[in-house]
């Protein structure tokens, strides 16, 4: 009978598949619920023979995610990675543990601009880990006039050679600033003139997106972008003709943060795990490797050229007053959803 | 005329032949991409073999999804095989009925079942770990070995034998066992493979059930996407392609000579 050759096979599925992983990984100590690429190559390592304490690491693609199995899976994750208005969000709904920041011995490290993220003023819900920014990329082989805010977008004769980020905060908070108004506006006439300024400019728009940013923009397929700062940066090593532009009217900062939920159950290892990446040495060789802005001065000395030049820009930006968190806006998002469903619509 | 259509049959099995190789083919290729990121491409390096084999976060997402695969597939061909048989021995209304209720379920949005089991698992206060992942997806799998199943029984009267072999005084069990499942072998095969390969690829079970710790290769690759894509991610698609054909070749073969020494 043929059955057992069947059988052979999946039991020869179950040596290789199921005993490995458990033989490999022990009960784990410190759980981490992550974004990929979001850690150096020895962050982990260095911390399991500084502390004894294990780590194991997940990913998640989006903050909704990370929401979700944070609410659906209470004590499996110990230290999360959301962003700002994120942190609000869970906050709201009882999911965050208070951290002590008394008990973080490098929080000094924290570059000051960035101690605390808005939607958290007081700093005991999240602390800061990655600093990044809306901006604008220029192709100079497809765009010669001077370009210094988010005019270009609204400007004629730039029929379909502009890129919108596919982010309802984003695009809305870029046409906000342009009219003058905050990002995070809660007033509906206000939503409704950046509203009113984007349908005008809707034959300028090319494409909204939000993935795959980096080869559209190398591509050189496009003129001007709202994009992601990490992106232009990526897209403009492949392509030379792109340059990114700081907003005069002041950039739109993201901030994403070190976080704890009221759930976990190494709450001391996860405290453990955030000064170890507030180490101005741990958090240069991050940087150096994902080129996110770690917001942290003891390790500003010891960044690459790159992350240097990325940390010279970012400090540049927050020099612009008009610089602004984008924060979460509670009801009012309400209001953002129904302009921007209003815009894709069209 | 007739070699007209001939021409016709085997132009359309040409077309479809390019459709299905011709995107795995050009995903292949790319894995061979010098490039660090993107789908640009930079000329050719086995770089990115190396480094898919020596990242040990990727080798136990695989072995965790092989392992979920294979409880999936075993478990669901073992609870398929005798749904199908119990099945067969029903009137033809009521065997309708049961498929049509099998079939219901396969349409459904997995999402919405592996959310309440999600919460189930929350609220008997169980750890979530890989088993349940592997749990999870049985319904699903379950219903693709009965359809596969019953479609190659009805097509082959399995009933008849399955009825002659009874008044020959076989136990259920027996017919089952010696007439029933190995006449379907052809179509629970098939069923099991759709299940072990919609299982290996699962990332909406993983993300509810899994916990931590145990990041199965879908979700793994869904985390990568976030800082664009690599040739990384094509590497993978060419290794599992790989893998899994080696496991189909593995395989008992069901072809008809053979079938009919059975």
């Amino acid at each position: 009978m043929r059955f057992s050759r069947l059988l052979a096979v999946i039991a020869a599925l179950f040596v290789v598949g199921g005993c490995r992983p458990s033989r490999r990984a022990p009960t784990p100590t410190l759980a981490i619920l992550t974004w990929a690429d979001y850690l150096g190559p020895t962050t982990v390592r260095t911390f399991t023979s500084r502390t004894g304490v294990r780590v194991t690491v997940d990913y998640i693609d989006s903050n909704e995610a990370l929401i979700r199995r944070v609410e659906s899976q209470p004590g499996q994750y110990d230290l999360i990675f959301p962003s700002a208005y994120a942190v609000r969000q869970m906050s709201e709904r009882g999911l965050l543990r208070a951290i002590d920041r008394r008990r973080l011995g490098n929080i000094s490290n924290l570059s000051p601009r960035f101690r605390v993220i808005a939607d958290d003023p007081a700093g005991s819900l999240a602390v800061p880990y990655t600093v990044s920014f809306a901006g604008i990329a220029v192709n100079r082989a497809r765009v010669q006039r001077p370009v210094s805010g988010y005019g270009i977008f609204f400007e004629a004769g730039m029929d379909g050679s502009a890129l919108l980020l596919d982010d309802m905060r984003a695009t809305l908070g870029m046409a906000l600033k342009f009219r003058g108004f905050s990002a995070n506006s809660l007033r509906a006439d206000e939503i409704l003139q950046a509203q009113s300024s984007l349908r005008s400019a809707r034959s300028n728009v090319r494409v909204f997106a939000s993935s795959d940013l980096q080869q559209t923009l190398a591509s050189g397929e496009i003129g001007v972008a709202l994009a992601w700062s990490g992106e232009i940066l990526q897209a403009a090593r492949l392509n030379p003709n792109l340059r990114l532009v700081e907003p005069q009217e002041g950039a739109l900062i993201y901030i994403d943060c070190m976080a704890i939920p009221r759930s976990a159950r190494h709450p001391a290892d996860a405290l453990r795990f955030i000064d170890h990446l507030l180490d101005g040495r741990v958090a240069a060789e991050i940087s150096n490797e994902i080129l996110y802005e770690l917001p942290n001065t003891a390790a500003a000395p010891l960044l690459n050229p790159e992350a240097r030049r990325l940390h010279d820009m970012i400090s540049g930006l927050m020099r612009n007053p008009r610089a602004e968190q984008v924060a979460f806006v509670g009801d009012a998002g309400r209001l953002y959803a129904q302009a921007w469903s209003a815009l894709r619509a069209q | 005329m007739s070699g007209l259509f001939i021409r016709l049959q085997q132009g359309a099995t040409f077309v479809t032949a390019i459709m299905v190789v011709a995107p795995a083919a050009l995903v292949s290729a790319f894995a061979f991409n010098a490039a660090e990121r993107g789908m640009t491409w930079q000329g050719f390096s086995l770089q990115w073999f190396g480094r898919c084999l020596r990242e040990p976060q990727l080798r136990d997402a695989i072995s965790r999804s092989l392992a979920v695969a294979g409880i999936v597939s075993s478990a669901s061909l073992g609870l398929g095989i005798t749904a199908a048989y119990g099945l067969s021995g029903l009137c033809p209304r009521r065997q309708r009925l049961g498929l049509a209720t099998v079939v219901a379920v396969l349409g459904c949005p997995d999402l919405a079942l592996s959310i309440a089991q999600a919460d189930a698992i929350r609220a008997l206060r169980l750890d979530p770990g890989i088993h349940h992942v592997a749990f999870g997806q049985i319904p699903y799998a379950t219903g693709y070995v009965i359809l596969a199943t019953m479609a190659t029984a009805s097509s082959a009267r399995v009933e008849r034998y399955v009825r002659a072999a009874e008044d020959l005084g076989a136990s259920p069990w027996r017919s089952l066992w010696h007439v029933y499942a190995p006449m379907t072998r052809r179509g629970w095969l098939a069923g099991g493979s759709i299940a072990f390969a919609l299982s290996f690829q699962d990332v909406v079970f993983s993300a509810q059930l899994g916990g931590a710790g145990n990041t199965t290769l879908g979700l793994r690759l869904y985390g990568m996407l976030r800082r664009g894509v690599s040739p990384e991610i094509n590497m993978v698609f060419l290794m599992t392609l790989v893998l899994v054909a080696a496991i189909v070749l593995a395989l008992p073969s069901s072809n008809p000579e053979e079938e009919q020494q059975s």
